[in-house]
């Protein structure tokens, strides 16, 4: 696979069909990956693809200056650059997207529980088995036992905005609305304690919406001066409104590609606030983000049928 | 306020949560608790243990000294006449125990900064000499640590009262200072026996090997000369433009100052965030993400050594944990050795 890609790659750049191709390459750390911008053909053969490729490519594509670029595109890159083209912040026929089969990514969050925090010196894949190693001692288990909750029940989305659709893939199954059924057995009090302390540990360092491929506003509300929207104080409350407001300016348009709680440094996972927010979409207006580009908007479309019960 | 050569004491692992009550029975205690991105330093609690497997926490000490968020002073108008109330630091460590040597030396950097006169933070002050700063050498640096490339040691003394060498079984104790060694005498602790000390250096020596290469952090004259080059065009366009690294980093200090309430708040900025240098005018210097990645690097690697004689890294290698985007600091200044103009 790696190979095709690295060809493909190569041959989109010699062929100036594309000026840039958007894609990973092995990072410094083990089982880390890093951003590749390979723009010239001999910079392909630096291109990897396996479950460390954990960050979403397509939040950089607003930024590039390059006219025509190509994606390497998991499903996670295809379903953002679906909102993306939708939203007419890229322009369709400016990206390629070489599709790429998913079977899921591994979460680092997952894997440092699984070894208890202990310090990984080695780690590589071989196959579906990942061998690690620190001091004195190896670890060897097949990968998918540290994959990232977010790739359970993971969508394809439409193949239409393939430029190259994968091979088929086998996409982990599973409920992705699993995890919000466990917390209905809770209490709206046990949640919103959870939520809190959620913030407290927030440091504010806005990793999450900066690895967002959605939440890039060219300003974003946290930045406003005036009127400030934020107080100056650590107060919970201070982080509790920037997730909130991010969740509801994401209604809609989070694809639950799960970058934001692969970024943070402190370990703050809130993405059932968006997977609860996704679940309304769906079951009340028949909305799935990153499926179609040409689906009108969750918030600011109406249509007779609109289940408006909750309107008083 | 160092004295050398001080008697080294030896703690037994099973002493060790004795030791930890009995500071927290003379004065507030805070302990380097729990491992990866859930570490941090903590006030003590019965049962709240050093974990000798940790590497450094993921929040640094900086967090104690310079708080996320803190009330610099509070203002009021009584009778048409305003009132100043200037904020005192409380609920001050006494003890930190379980100091990585590189986070005591980022507070070494930073006194001058906090405390060089006339300019002197009272409230960093006031911190900074209420507390008693418990070390814990390296035995085992982490994959992303290069603090000797950076100046610093494993087993580094600057900045500690006190230095805990992890050994078999136990730790060896050394007081640095004259408040070091007033919270080790009472411990009552055997002196260290001639093998223990020997183990000790093997520690360091291992330590040390393991840390070989690192990082070129001596690059003053090449930043300074290649301000323009066009190395910085490419260089950060990895980068996400978030605020980990620097939120993360023990050195990182930049604030911003913010009113709520009659109250005058300090809070951490970060140079990574276009607001950063937002004038009210509308304008913005820093234009991009290579304006910024480049003034948080020169920062570090230029103005402060000019102003201070010394980077303002310590090596411990937590921006290059914790860059979503593996942006790792070590190549990035293996590449700008590349800007000399």
């Amino acid at each position: 696979m790696t190979a095709n890609l690295r060809e493909t790659a190569a041959r989109l750049l010699a062929e100036g069909t594309v000026q840039l191709v958007l894609g990973w390459e092995r990072g410094t750390s083990p089982l880390r990956t890093t951003p590749l911008f390979a723009r010239a053909p001999g910079d392909a053969e630096r291109l990897v693809y396996d479950p460390t490729c954990d960050h979403n490519l397509s939040g950089y594509l607003g930024r590039l200056k390059e006219g025509r670029v190509a994606l390497v595109a998991r499903p996670c890159e295809a379903r953002a650059l679906v909102e993306q083209v939708r939203e007419n912040r890229i322009a369709r026929d400016r990206v390629l997207a070489i599709g790429l089969p998913c079977s899921g990514m591994i979460s680092r969050r997952a894997l440092a529980s699984r070894l208890a925090d202990r310090v990984i010196r080695e780690g590589r894949l071989a196959g579906d088995r990942l061998v690690v190693a620190g001091d004195g001692w190896q670890e060897e288990f097949p990968w998918a036992e540290v994959r990232d909750p977010a790739c359970q029940g993971c969508r394809l989305p439409d193949p239409g905005i393939y430029w190259l659709a994968p091979e088929a893939s086998a996409p982990p199954e599973g409920d992705r609305f699993a995890r919000l059924e466990a917390r209905s057995l809770l209490s709206p009090e046990r949640r919103r304690e959870e939520f809190r302390q959620a913030a407290e540990r927030c440091i504010s360092c806005y990793a999450c919406r900066q690895a967002c491929p959605l939440c890039d506003c060219a300003e974003c509300f946290t930045d406003r001066a005036a009127p400030a929207l934020l107080g100056p104080t650590a107060d919970p409350s201070e982080a509790m409104l920037f997730h909130l407001v991010r969740a509801m300016h994401l209604a809609g348009r989070c694809v639950d590609c799960g970058a934001c709680a692969r970024a943070c440094p402190v370990g703050v996972d809130l993405r059932h606030l968006h997977l609860a927010l996704e679940r309304e979409g769906a079951e009340r207006f028949d909305h799935r983000p990153g499926v179609d580009p040409a689906a009108r908007p969750l918030v600011g479309s109406f249509r007779p049928e609109d289940r408006e019960e909750f309107i008083l | 306020m160092k004295e050398r050569p001080a008697m080294a004491v030896f703690l037994s692992c099973d002493q060790l949560p004795a030791v930890l009550a009995a500071s927290a029975e003379r004065g507030p205690t805070w302990v380097a608790a729990g491992r990866g991105e859930d570490s941090g330093f903590i006030p003590y609690r019965p049962g709240l243990c050093l974990d000798r497997e940790a590497g450094p926490t993921r929040r640094t000490l900086k967090e104690v000294f310079l708080p996320r968020a803190e009330v610099l002073f509070g203002y009021e108008t009584v009778d048409g006449v305003p009132r100043l109330h200037p904020a005192a630091p409380s609920d001050l460590p006494r003890v930190i125990f379980g100091v990585r040597p590189c986070d005591a030396r980022a507070l070494a950097l930073l006194d001058p900064v906090f405390e060089e006169p006339p300019h002197v933070d009272g409230l960093w002050a006031g911190r900074r000499q209420a507390a008693t700063l418990v070390g814990l050498g390296c035995d085992r640096p982490g994959p992303a640590c290069f603090c000797p490339a950076a100046g610093g040691d494993p087993l580094g003394e600057e900045g500690l009262d006190v230095l805990m060498v992890p050994v078999d079984g136990g730790y060896l104790v050394r007081p640095l200072t004259e408040r070091g060694r007033a919270w080790t005498e009472p411990l009552g602790l055997p002196p260290a026996r001639p093998e223990q000390l020997a183990a000790a250096e093997a520690v360091a020596d291992r330590a040390r090997e393991r840390l070989a290469g690192g990082a070129p952090v001596d690059l003053q004259a090449t930043l300074a000369s290649g301000f323009e080059h066009s190395l910085w065009d490419r260089l950060h366009e990895r980068c996400l433009g978030c605020a980990a690294c620097t939120y993360l980093c023990p050195t990182c200090h930049c604030f911003d100052v913010g009113d709520e309430d009659g109250r005058r708040w300090r809070r951490w900025d970060s140079c990574m965030f276009p607001t950063f240098t937002l004038h009210a005018s509308g304008h913005n210097p820093r234009t991009s993400g290579k304006e910024r990645m480049r003034q948080r690097l020169m920062h570090k690697f230029c103005y402060y050594p000019e102003r201070r004689g010394r980077p303002a890294c310590v090596g411990c290698g937590r921006c290059v944990e914790i860059c979503p985007a593996n942006v790792d600091l070590r190549s990035v200044l293996e590449q700008l050795k590349g800007v000399r103009a």
